[in-house]
């Protein structure tokens, strides 16, 4: 009787203990996607300041070399014809904002998708647009950068 | 024994080039390209079993400038009538980071307005990722490329 008694004791710990070690594993990875969820978050957010200020060194650490950006008249540019772009004496933007943001992250990678707001003038001719925007990002070394990035308008 | 050093030789020149031409490609992005293949087959025949497996749960699929997710994508193409919308892909390019994917390229598609067949150029980028039973695609979108 004792000793079915101290095997039932014993079995309810080992429950217990898997069961705590499950809960704190589970909570840890939670901590670490919504770290990673912070900080693609935290980069696109910087990814517009930097655009507004024509910061092409900033925006040249977000990027990654083989960004792959798809713009809403369908053109597409590489991370060189985006900076270019950016860096355009003619362009002139006065805000980007975004309006709503969302961040799904599948381990070493995430994506972000938005609603996104640019205003400004290019050319002497003002511009505003409304687009929906769906980013890539990559974790290199703990580094994330983005590798492909969309922005289609809203209708 | 010279004719065969200079078989040889002509041999290890042609060799590769023969073989690079009839080669497929394999890997991963062969694998990625196939299932790009397998999602236009699966959208021109209203096949939801097999778009299902391929798209992810969490799938942010942007189309028009709207965001629509996995189950309002698949209730759509299962209400369209088959073949009312023709995708007729372009080449395309895969990079592979690990295990995550990212696919560009241009399709047109072609749509029956009335009677009359209209057809506009989309360029778009999808991202795939490698997940427990093999790769989902977890991002699509598009964007109509201006004349």
């Amino acid at each position: 009787m004792k000793v079915k008694r101290a095997m039932r004791k014993i079995t309810m710990a080992t429950m217990l203990a898997t069961a705590m070690t499950a809960s704190a594993i589970a909570q840890a990875q939670s901590a670490d996607l919504s770290a990673a969820q912070s900080k693609v978050i935290a980069l696109e957010n910087a990814w517009n300041q930097a655009e507004e200020r024509k910061d092409a060194k900033a925006l040249d650490e977000i990027l990654d070399s083989s960004l792959v950006y798809t713009d809403y008249d369908g053109t597409m540019k590489s991370k060189a014809d985006f900076l270019a772009a950016v860096k355009a004496p003619a362009k002139h933007p006065e805000q980007q904002v975004t309006e709503s943001m969302a961040a799904h992250v599948y381990g070493d990678s995430a994506v972000v998708t938005g609603v996104y707001r640019v205003k400004g003038t290019e050319n002497g001719k003002s511009y505003l647009r409304r687009g929906r925007f769906t980013d890539t990002w990559i974790s290199r070394n703990g580094t994330w950068v983005c590798v492909a990035s969309q922005f289609t308008l809203i209708k | 024994m010279k004719a065969i050093i200079r078989w040889l030789g002509l041999l290890c020149v042609i060799a590769p080039q023969i073989c690079g031409q009839q080669q497929p490609e394999t890997g991963t992005a062969a694998a990625i390209r196939a299932l790009e293949h397998e999602w236009t087959v699966g959208q021109s025949r209203n096949d939801n079993r097999a778009l299902d497996l391929i798209f992810d749960s969490a799938l942010v699929y942007v189309e028009y400038g709207k965001l629509v997710s996995k189950g309002d994508y698949l209730s759509r193409i299962k209400r369209e009538p088959s073949g009312m919308d023709q995708i007729v892909p372009e080449p395309m390019t895969v990079q592979v980071f690990g295990t995550t994917a990212i696919v560009t390229g241009t399709y047109v598609e072609k749509q029956l307005l009335g009677r009359r067949h209209e057809a506009m150029r989309w360029r778009f980028i999808d991202t795939w990722v490698y997940k427990k039973n093999g790769w989902v695609l977890v991002a699509a979108g598009s964007a109509p490329v201006a004349n």
